[in-house]
């Protein structure tokens, strides 16, 4: 009896001061803060005498694709090395709230997707680079450059940017009698008419009709709200009133919604496994990315075309854009914030940047030297991509939209991938679209 | 000194080492407790009562109870209380009602009863994201369980596409790992019940169903009530399922508990709210197993 009454006070004892030791531990932690940049970057950036890691988390390229850049990089500074990190697009925001708080296990350099980056500045994570590269206004392009700049500050380092096209495959178009488009930007096509002809195609032989590259991402579906008149999906002060269930969005999503109805772009279908379905020569129609090329181009026996990303009848001709920038943690130590924006430097600027390094380079990178090297590359030359590198400059140059620009981008992006996703599986539009409109209204009332 | 003292200081250091002893025993227990369990309950109280701009990298502010006034004028919020609810009251009884009526049938003699048990429990040997991949495969629209109900003349069910039918969906894949792994705990607790209750009651007449209701159940009860305690918190926790195949929705209607907690907290950086809705889901917990134990668990004399 009095052995276990011993026990019993010393464990309720232990449980009380481990408690507290841990509670104590835990507060004292997030106020001890050691040396570090207090979020902005270096205004010189010195060459490192001794070795020094930087940590890159990227959710644009795989290891493989990017090593051969990371390579010219450490060989033009042996003292500096990068540890690449590839994370799954899915997973990159709970990886980077997760990395960019914790010091002990900390990211230096990371991807930044450009709509993201006003959100990002408003959680504190974006170092201030404004003196780091006073030379990026006039190295990148316009769009890019507007996605960088957040309250007149340059606070990322853009390096890629992008555009759609729509691919066709000639075998297909042939076997329906459809005479193939051109490339010409001028000839864009309608939805209405290529509705029309992947029906007739997928009469003729074709598994699907038309299916999307980004199958529920607003990244490429915003063009149909904007094409239907509808807007990019809210206005107001910093865009953040819903705009998603007027009549442009309900038409451009009726529409949308009609191709999986009818079953010209199939259900239950991952983004990742869309482009195979090209590939494969299943697909009449497939509006994607040209980073698509060089998979596409290694199939020989697949006839296929490029032409422009089609427009709704009567309605404005819009196409996606945006990319990748490059963000410094602004909680980095100033040797590494020094180590990482050379990096960044290197990436962005140097010599025309990143993309002269890469083997097969999938999309335009955001610096004009370097802009030149990816219109020229062994991809473009395929005769089957004929006509591709002047409609990718027309549509840069006349017709890209950008994504919303809101603090509640984050917020944004996930309710209407869910609504996309919902209206692909044939939920009603109208219905879907005002149920966004609501959650938007919920999540974003603590930006207001 | 004198015989007693001596005795007595022997007995208060026989005590001291059987206390020693005790708290090392017990210690990593105690430890891994009070760091799994209770510190982050704690935390999530203390987060819950704070708030900040999503992700931001500022101190949080206190705000006492907005958060909640908050989370309890949304309407996705309590559709999403009302799915996890409807979800365990659909998945709990059926899961334990099949797992006592396969634990029943393999205690009988039948033939090859090893093997059945085995096949059975396999299922659970498999992590749950395997068995979901799989089941997000099978289950497609175009899959080959659709496959199967076309061969029978039944038309293609949409399963996990479908707002009506993504609950059951997942019912069917919790069970499939669920039912095998409880069940052997109810084979454990029916071959713990002594045979002369069964002797007894066929002396005295009884039927099959009788002797099942009147000594079986009320002998199985310990067991049973550990199932059903454990089978509860498990499916009230279930994330993976939802986080690989379905994200919440169609609709919401998979916008479970657990899984939104997640969502809010990593993929939109609002680790107050979940906090906030990481102690409304413990609270349910506690309710309904305090209702079960009160059911199942007090007229049986403890000690």
């Amino acid at each position: 009896m009095a052995v276990h009454k011993g026990v019993t006070r010393w464990l309720v004892a232990g449980v009380i001061i481990s408690t507290a030791s841990i509670a104590l531990t835990a507060c004292g932690g997030a106020s001890g803060t050691p040396d570090t940049i207090a979020g902005v970057g270096p205004a010189e950036l010195v060459e490192p005498t001794e070795p020094i890691t930087i940590t890159y988390a990227g959710a644009a390229y795989a290891v493989d694709q990017i090593q051969p850049v990371i390579d010219a990089f450490e060989a033009e500074h042996p003292n500096i090395t990068v540890e690449y990190e590839s994370v799954p697009f899915d997973d990159f925001n709970s990886v980077l709230a997760a990395r960019l708080t914790n010091a002990s296990d900390a990211i230096d350099v990371f991807d930044v997707d450009m709509p993201r980056t006003d959100a990002y500045v408003a959680r504190g994570w974006l170092a201030d680079l404004t003196q780091t590269f006073p030379e990026l206004v006039d190295s990148v392009d316009p769009g890019s450059l507007e996605a960088a700049t957040v309250d007149d500050k340059v606070v990322t380092m853009p390096y890629q940017t992008s555009t759609n096209i729509m691919y066709y495959n000639k075998t297909l178009l042939d076997a329906a009698g459809i005479a193939t488009p051109s490339a010409d930007p001028a000839d864009r096509l309608t939805w209405e008419t290529v509705v029309e002809d992947a029906t007739r195609a997928q009469a003729a032989g074709a598994q699907y009709g038309l299916i999307f590259d980004q199958i529920d991402r607003y990244y490429q579906l915003e063009p149909l709200a904007i094409s239907a008149g509808g807007g990019p999906g809210a206005s107001g002060d910093g865009n953040l009133d819903p705009e998603v269930a007027n009549d442009g969005w309900v038409k451009a999503f009726e529409w949308y919604g009609s191709l999986f109805e009818n079953g010209l772009s199939p259900r239950g279908v991952a983004v990742a496994e869309t482009p195979n379905m090209f590939a494969a020569g299943q697909t009449a129609y497939y509006v994607g990315g040209p980073w698509w090329g060089g998979q596409f181009i290694a199939e020989a026996g697949l006839d296929f075309g490029v032409t422009a990303f089609p427009a709704f009848e009567g309605g404005e001709a819009s196409t996606p854009t945006g990319g990748w920038s490059l963000g410094l943690n602004p909680q980095a130590t100033p040797d590494k914030a020094n180590a990482g924006a050379i990096f960044m430097k290197f990436m962005g600027l140097d010599n025309g940047g990143y993309a002269q390094y890469l083997s097969a380079l999938a999309v335009p990178p955001s610096n004009l030297d370097g802009g030149v090297k990816f219109y020229d590359s062994d991809v473009f030359k395929d005769p089957r991509f004929a006509g591709v590198v002047d409609l990718m400059k027309s549509e840069l140059a006349n017709t890209s939209t950008l994504r919303l620009q809101t603090v509640g981008y984050v917020e944004f992006e996930d309710v209407m991938t869910k609504t996309f996703s919902d209206i692909i599986n044939g939920t009603d539009t109208a219905e879907a679209l005002k149920s966004a409109a609501a959650d938007l209204t919920e999540a974003w009332a603590k930006f207001k | 000194m004198s015989t007693t003292m001596q005795r007595a200081q022997r007995h208060t250091s026989v005590a001291r080492r059987n206390t020693l002893a005790a708290i090392a025993f017990l210690a990593p227990t105690a430890i891994l407790i009070i760091v799994l369990r209770i510190v982050p309950a704690i935390s999530a109280v203390r987060d819950s009562t704070h708030s900040g701009l999503p992700g931001s990298l500022a101190e949080p502010e206190f705000v006492g109870f907005d958060v909640f006034a908050r989370l309890f004028a949304s309407d996705s919020f309590w559709q999403s209380v009302r799915q996890t609810l409807f979800f365990n009251v659909l998945v709990n009884p059926i899961q334990i009602f099949l797992a006592l009526v396969l634990a029943v049938l393999l205690t009988r003699n039948l033939p090859a009863s090893g093997l059945w048990r085995t096949l059975i429990f396999l299922p659970s040997a498999v992590p749950l994201a395997g068995s979901t991949i799989v089941w997000g495969i099978a289950l497609r629209p175009d899959g080959p369980v659709n496959g199967m109900l076309e061969l029978l003349d039944i038309p293609r069910q949409p399963w996990f596409t479908s707002p009506d039918q993504v609950i059951l969906a997942l019912i069917v894949l919790a069970s499939w790992i669920g039912i095998g792994y409880w069940m052997m705990f109810l084979i454990a607790g029916l071959n713990d019940i002594p045979t002369v209750y069964y002797e007894a009651a066929r002396i005295d007449g009884a039927g099959a169903l009788r002797t099942f209701f009147s000594v079986t159940l009320p002998m199985l009860r310990r067991p049973l009530l550990f199932v059903l305690v454990a089978d509860t918190v498990a499916n009230f926790v279930l994330f993976a399922p939802i986080q690989i195949l379905t994200n919440g929705g169609p609709e919401k209607q998979s916008n479970l508990l657990m899984y939104d907690i997640f969502h809010t907290s990593y993929e939109l950086s609002d680790p107050y709210t979940a906090s906030a809705e990481l102690v409304v889901l413990l609270l349910i917990m506690i309710a309904i197993v305090v209702v079960q134990f009160r059911l199942l668990g007090s007229s049986d004399g403890e000690e």
